[in-house]
């Protein structure tokens, strides 16, 4: 280890951060000409590029790019991204959408994290550079998400991620390609091919351009933003299949898609996790179709079935119509629904299918050591044999999981809430879905609740986000013991001991 | 094995004979008291008739020789638990007038120690003493039945983690309480029997007829929570709430660690993790509690909220108020607390303390190996260190359990149940709670669920109070896997005789 490399050290963190926000910079920078052109106020658009610019270049230059970060740095970097971005695209929502500084943090937390929750309560007031300021909010959040947990995370072996890195049932020649650049470059060209594909649907079933790309960078990020008050209600029948298909691709694992299109359809068709989605997805459509039959024409109640659990399942967050009207039952199956969440390797929150899928075979096969307790009993989830870590860290995850929203759920209650819309509220934004029941329901938004509840619901989203367990280790001892190099004074004593880190 | 051989697959029919000849006394004891008292008797009677000639079949049948392997202990447990409140639901169907779904979900309320009943005001006023002391037994029965069996049985098959619970003592053999089964069954009972009694004189000196402190002692040391009155603890003077809340707590600590703190250890209680955290837990909960209830009730809300969170958190499920008109902030407490459960080695139910303690650790430590992947970190409980297995196992058992507290709280909504009902109602019948919050509030029933769903809230007190994964088994491919010693007795030794000398 030289000592050029590890003067590099903690300075990884601030570039990443630095580079994300000149990014955010860039596009408001455009947002406020867009703003210009159309006439519409982009006061706050020129605010959050000069932030966001002076912020990010002072960030830039303090950091320092690094081609082995350690976990510590890459940890970090994650974080202060989806704290820093947010907070700078909050700026227009605030300036330009006279928006309360919590809601507009809210709004931002919300776009960038794909959840598709609002605060927004009079559609009017945001002029059509917001609207898409919220929606490519959501596709850069969609977008950075997948590349993190595909790219970055396996590495970092989080919360079992290190099992969804190698989806395929091979060694390293199975994998979509050896490098980071080019793995993420393949997501990154079947998330755009997706999202010119959606267009083009929406505006060849008659959806005007705005509208029809406003809906199109939400739907394949599985935010859920529209700019309609009453959302995919307003449309006709033609854009809701349009979107049952590409939100049904917005759930899948995109590496396993890039695969498929590459001519390995097997690989997506044989993978167990995308199997059990595809059957949730059916299932919960089936019984809703059964559940709403007698309010609506069969072809219809199979069209609205499918939209809504799968806008539910790929924590999307779309309404074909207010599902708050539905009775009790037909809710009950979108609430299950919420805690399932869509694939790994996709935009989508929650808890992730193939996770339920290891931490049922798990209890599974404790039921059949409980009558056999010395049997080996491997667990598998297709071919492969889940390892002892990814089982552990799965279920930890669960726990976590589990306990925030219960907790969430506490702090809304004590705040006011009701029951139902406490409990839907907390899952609907820990697992990034949007809309709730009750008070939070998809025609409803967020503005009713109380300000604590509003920041907890922040929270929820950026570690629903963030999988939990990444954001909990800040509560750790072990992360504020920093290491020695960044002591500075001490570091050329440690010359001679080699590659201890 | 070879001699054994012949007695296996007799084990569970025996156990489940004397249990059933245990039921018979019982039932004749209540028949005559019945008669007495001039109060219906038929339900009795059948009861018995029915479990006496049923009970002396089997054991008969049975044998209690050698070894049971684990299938038979786990069948027997299961046998136990489903064929005894059968047995026991009689006297509600013919003395008490419930129908038959009404009948068995009270059954199985009574022995698993849950509290959940089908009686409304109406129902409450048609029930005799006999009746109403038949139900108080039954729990107070299943209570001391459920210990046992934990302490005795469950450790050794290793189930959902109970091996850990086994040798709660800090050090090795020697620090055990008892080295054999029967003597640490004879503590245990005897702290059972000493709580009971202290119980019954506290009640009786706050002022309660003897009948009733009688019925309320063996309900409030099973963690039960079966009242005669229908507005349980409500009308009842502070005092008497007040010995309630001590008894409740103690009625839902480890009844091995409390035997030997008795016996001139307190150390031994006072230093145990669990005994610290279910404290800490009660003291923050009711903190809550008290603050969100003392608008409404000012200065009895200490009163009121530490007896709810106790009644609940215990798995007893008295009230002193009916908790489910309170405002839902104060419920937080209570809701949050329905998922604790007492410790383990007492007759409480839920996931008890001791598990979320060890998936705590469990989950912390994982968050700490997000940074230090390669770390060796123990997960360690007071001085000992949680063996992997353990881990897997009550990780498994948490999410078992969440599953089916989800999957119960979907088909109540389905069919009709609103939210709150639905999500409490399914955790207070798998929790062998009792009462839950909307219309199974503690001043209401479960009488106004169709048939179909109180037989599936009847199975979730059975599953919860044999730990979920321990019923669980039945499910899978190997227990149907009949091994060979099982197929029929006869016609095995006339089969395996001639191949003695073939090696194993």
């Amino acid at each position: 280890m030289t000592v050029a490399r590890r003067r590099g050290r903690g300075r990884f963190a601030p570039r990443v951060v630095g580079i994300g926000l000149l990014g955010v910079a860039t596009a408001a920078a455009l947002f406020a000409l867009a703003a210009l052109v159309a006439d519409e106020r982009f006061a706050g658009f020129v605010a959050a590029s000069a932030a966001a610019g002076l912020v990010g270049a002072t960030a830039f230059a303090a950091g320092r790019a690094r081609s082995e970060p350690s976990r510590r740095e890459s940890l970090l970097a994650v974080l202060l991204l989806w704290i820093a971005v947010p907070a700078f695209s909050a700026i227009p929502y605030a300036v330009d959408g006279s928006m309360p500084p919590l809601d507009a943090l809210f709004e931002a937390m919300s776009a960038f994290t794909t959840t598709g929750a609002t605060v927004l309560v009079d559609f009017g007031s945001f002029g059509r550079t917001l609207f898409l300021w919220r929606a490519l909010g959501q596709w850069i959040g969609g977008i950075g998400i997948i590349v993190l947990f595909i790219a970055v995370f396996p590495h970092l072996a989080i919360a079992g991620r290190q099992l969804f890195l190698a989806e395929a049932p091979g060694p390293d020649e199975d994998r979509i390609t050896p490098r980071l650049r080019h793995t993420a470059g393949a997501v990154l060209s079947v998330y755009v091919g997706l999202t010119v594909a959606c267009l083009l649907g929406y505006l060849a079933t008659g959806m005007s351009a705005f509208d029809a790309t406003a809906h199109a960078l939400t739907t394949l990020a599985a935010g859920g933003f529209s700019p309609e008050a009453r959302s995919f209600e307003a449309f006709g029948a033609g854009p809701q299949w349009v979107a049952i298909v590409f939100m049904t691709f917005a759930g899948a694992n995109f590496a396993l898609q890039y695969r498929a299109l590459a001519g390995r359809p097997r690989l997506l068709l044989g993978d167990a996790e995308f199997r059990a989605y595809l059957a949730i997805g059916l299932a919960a459509s089936a019984a809703l179709t059964v559940l709403i039959l007698p309010d609506h024409e069969p072809v219809a109640a199979l069209r609205h079935a499918l939209f809504q659990s799968l806008s539910i399942l790929t924590t999307t967050g779309y309404a074909s119509l207010d599902f708050e009207a539905w009775g009790g039952r037909a809710q009950a199956v979108l609430v299950a629904l919420m805690l399932v969440g869509g694939s790994a390797g996709s935009a989508a929150g929650g808890i992730k299918v193939v996770r339920l899928l290891i931490a049922g075979r798990n209890t599974a096969r404790e039921v059949r050591l409980a009558l056999h307790p010395r049997a080996v009993l491997p667990v598998r989830v297709g071919r492969r044999v889940v390892p002892d870590e990814v089982l552990r860290a799965v279920t930890a995850f669960l726990t976590l999981y589990l306990t925030l929203a219960l907790v969430t759920v506490g702090v809304l209650i004590l705040y006011g809430a009701d029951h139902l819309t406490a409990v839907t509220a907390s899952l609907a934004t820990l697992g990034n879905v949007g809309p709730g029941l009750g008070a939070v329901g998809p025609m409803e938004n967020f503005a009713s609740l109380a300000e604590p509840a509003k920041a907890a619901l922040v929270f929820a989203m950026y570690a629903g986000r963030l999988e939990v367990v990444t954001v909990f280790v800040v509560f750790t001892a072990d992360w504020w013991k920093l290491p020695r190099a960044r002591r500075g004074p001490s570091a050329p004593r440690r010359r001679g001991r080699g590659s201890a880190a | 094995m070879r001699p054994g051989r012949g007695e296996r697959g007799r084990f569970a029919p025996r156990v489940v004979g004397i249990g059933l000849l245990g039921i018979t006394a019982l039932a004749a004891g209540h028949a005559l008291l019945a008669a007495l008292l001039g109060e219906p008797n038929r339900g009795f009677l059948t009861t018995a008739v029915l479990a006496g000639g049923t009970g002396a079949l089997l054991v008969r049948l049975g044998s209690a020789q050698g070894e049971p392997s684990r299938r038979e202990t786990l069948l027997s447990v299961m046998l136990l638990w489903l064929v005894i409140p059968i047995a026991g639901l009689f006297p509600y169907l013919l003395d008490g007038g419930l129908p038959w779904a009404d009948a068995a979900f009270e059954s199985m309320s009574g022995f698993t120690a849950t509290g959940a009943t089908m009686l409304d005001a109406a129902r409450f006023d048609a029930f005799g003493r006999s009746l109403f002391l038949w139900r108080a037994l039954s729990q107070w029965i299943g209570g001391i039945g459920i210990v046992v069996l934990f302490l005795a049985v469950f450790p050794q098959l290793a189930i959902a983690g109970r091996q850990l619970f086994s040798a709660e003592a800090p050090g090795p053999s020697e620090e055990r309480l008892t080295p054999r089964l029967r003597n640490t069954a004879g503590a245990v009972l005897l702290v059972y029997l000493g709580l009971s009694s202290a119980c019954l004189m506290a009640y009786l000196a706050t002022g309660m007829p003897p009948f009733d402190a009688l019925i309320h002692a063996f309900t409030t040391v099973a963690a039960g929570g079966f009242s005669p009155e229908a507005r349980s603890f409500e009308t009842l003077p502070a005092a008497t709430q007040w010995v309630a809340t001590a008894f409740m707590l103690f009625a839902a600590v480890n009844f091995a660690l409390q035997y030997r703190a008795l016996s001139g250890r307190p150390s031994a209680l006072l230093r145990d993790p669990e005994f610290r955290t279910y404290i800490s837990i009660v003291a923050a909960a009711s903190a809550v509690a008290i603050w969100m209830l003392w608008p409404a009730f000012g200065d009895d809300a200490p009163r009121h909220a530490l007896f709810q969170v106790v009644s609940i958190i215990t798995t007893t499920g008295y009230a002193t108020t009916d908790f489910a008109a309170w405002d839902p902030s104060a419920q937080v407490a209570l809701i949050l607390v329905m998922f604790v459960g007492g410790s383990a080695g007492s007759a409480a139910g839920g996931i008890k303390v001791v598990r979320l303690l060890i998936i705590a650790r469990h989950t912390a430590r994982e968050v700490r190996r997000t940074l230090h992947p390669r770390a060796v970190l123990p997960v360690r409980i007071g001085t000992r260190t949680v063996p992997d297995e353990v881990l897997r196992a009550v990780s498994a058992f948490l999410t078992l359990y969440l599953a089916v507290f989800a999957t119960l709280t979907a088909i109540l909504a389905v069919s009709g149940a609103d939210f709150v009902t639905a999500f409490t109602a399914a955790i207070g019948t798998l929790g062998n709670i009792g009462p839950g919050l909307g219309e199974v509030g503690p001043m209401g029933s479960y009488a106004g669920f169709p048939d179909a769903i109180k037989v599936l809230l009847t199975f979730a007190m059975y599953l919860g109070r044999l730990e979920v994964v321990a019923v669980f088994v039945i499910f899978t491919f190997d227990w149907w896997k009949v091994p060979r010693g099982w197929r029929v007795a006869a016609w095995e030794r006339l089969r395996a005789r001639p191949s003695r000398g073939r090696p194993d």
